[in-house]
């Protein structure tokens, strides 16, 4: 769970480096200047935000990788234990810290996305077998997706036709709550879904009313989905 | 992807976007239930603030609605007019060949959006706004792919 809450402290800090969009309700108030206030205030330079980094959860990176972005922390920890807790960051302490940063979010990207493209086309391609055997015809196609830390990617994404209905195999995103992915499984045109989540690489599956439990994704679970995605037609 | 595939992805992203903000909420006061009380509020106040949610979710939901079958109505028929949505719905029906089922359904999400808006909700039947994206997708699924 340290790996997780390393690329999430990431992922959030990444966020945290784009000046915010501030809305007032104060007519002397002026959104650019409180805006300009909270992006100088380096909050994500802090010694704790990349304290869950341990080079061995990325055993699954090259040495190379794992080695340069065990540098890039060890570098963005020295400059952050350098702030004063009391005070904002002095320029040069903010410059270098955004840029040891921006090296472990590139790292982590170049680990990452690959990581996350695979367990995608891992599950199209279950899907795609499972969808095969009932002679549900079935078309792959891209969409583009834009989040923090990944940045701009195109994922596998599945057209199902059965003879009911056409559902899609939409992926959403690497960042879901208390998920490392999601995607959903929607029946067209209403869209009506079941979410499919992924915990330590498996994939789950969860028809979105209150009292369903999650389920390990498998054939019998996601042709059961299917049946009552199709019901509620 | 069509353009009508973006719009219905677009509507489909207001509803997820309401249920990781209502599931937040939910987290956060179970945390801590006094969290309210830094804003003078109470937790009483907390349910009325998930039913406004929804409500304003549903807003936002038809107002992507709106802006696409806006835009198929300028670009896909070339009309410089700017009708009212019930006039809008009627016409867009009639041209794609839209199931009166469908077109009933959209009317009442259109209603209840008005209702809301108008905050004269006494004798309207409330819709949950998974109700509303199902019948607005399912409209919108007979617009042309592109415009």
């Amino acid at each position: 769970m340290a790996r997780e809450a390393f690329i999430r402290s990431v992922w959030r800090a990444h966020r945290l480096l784009v000046r915010p969009r501030v809305s007032v309700d104060g007519p002397n108030l002026d959104p650019e200047r409180v805006a300009k206030v909270i992006a100088k205030a380096d909050v994500w330079l802090t010694p704790n935000l990349l304290e869950d980094f341990k080079p061995q959860d990325f055993a699954d990176a090259s040495p190379e990788q794992r080695a340069a972005l065990q540098r890039a922390v060890e570098q963005f920890q020295e400059i952050a234990r350098q702030v004063p807790p009391s005070g904002p960051a002095p320029k040069r302490q903010a410059r270098l810290g955004r840029r040891y940063l921006l090296t472990v979010i590139e790292l982590l990207r170049q680990i990452l996305l690959p990581e996350w493209l695979g367990a995608l086309e891992k599950l199209c391609g279950e899907v795609e077998e499972w969808a095969t055997r009932r002679d549900w015809a079935v078309k792959r196609d891209k969409k583009h997706l834009s989040e923090p830390l990944l940045g701009d990617y195109f994922a596998p994404r599945l057209l199902i036709h059965t003879l009911e209905a056409r559902l899609l195999l939409d992926p959403i995103t690497r960042f879901a709550a208390s998920a490392e992915g999601l995607a959903e499984l929607c029946v067209l045109p209403s869209y009506d879904s079941a979410q499919i989540l992924r915990h330590r690489n498996r994939w789950y599956i969860r028809l979105p009313d209150a009292d369903s439990r999650s389920q390990m994704l498998s054939e019998a679970t996601f042709v059961k989905t299917v049946r009552q995605l199709l019901k509620s037609l | 992807m069509s353009k009508q595939q973006q719009f219905l992805e677009r509507i489909k992203a207001v509803e997820r976007e309401y249920l990781v903000i209502k599931q937040a909420v939910q987290e956060a006061l179970s945390r801590n239930p006094s969290l309210l009380r830094s804003v003078g509020l109470e937790y009483a106040d907390f349910r009325q603030i998930l039913e406004n949610l929804e409500a304003t979710y549903i807003v936002r939901l038809f107002a992507v609605f709106e802006a696409g079958v806006r835009e198929v109505w300028a670009n896909r028929y070339r009309r410089r007019t700017a009708p009212p949505m019930e006039v809008l719905l009627d016409s867009l029906a009639a041209r794609r060949n839209i199931p009166q089922e469908h077109l009933t359904n959209a009317h009442a999400i259109r209603q209840y959006r008005n209702a809301l808006l108008h905050q004269a909700s006494d004798d309207i039947v409330p819709i949950t706004i998974a109700q509303a994206r199902r019948c607005l997708c399912t409209f919108f699924s007979f617009m042309p792919d592109h415009w």
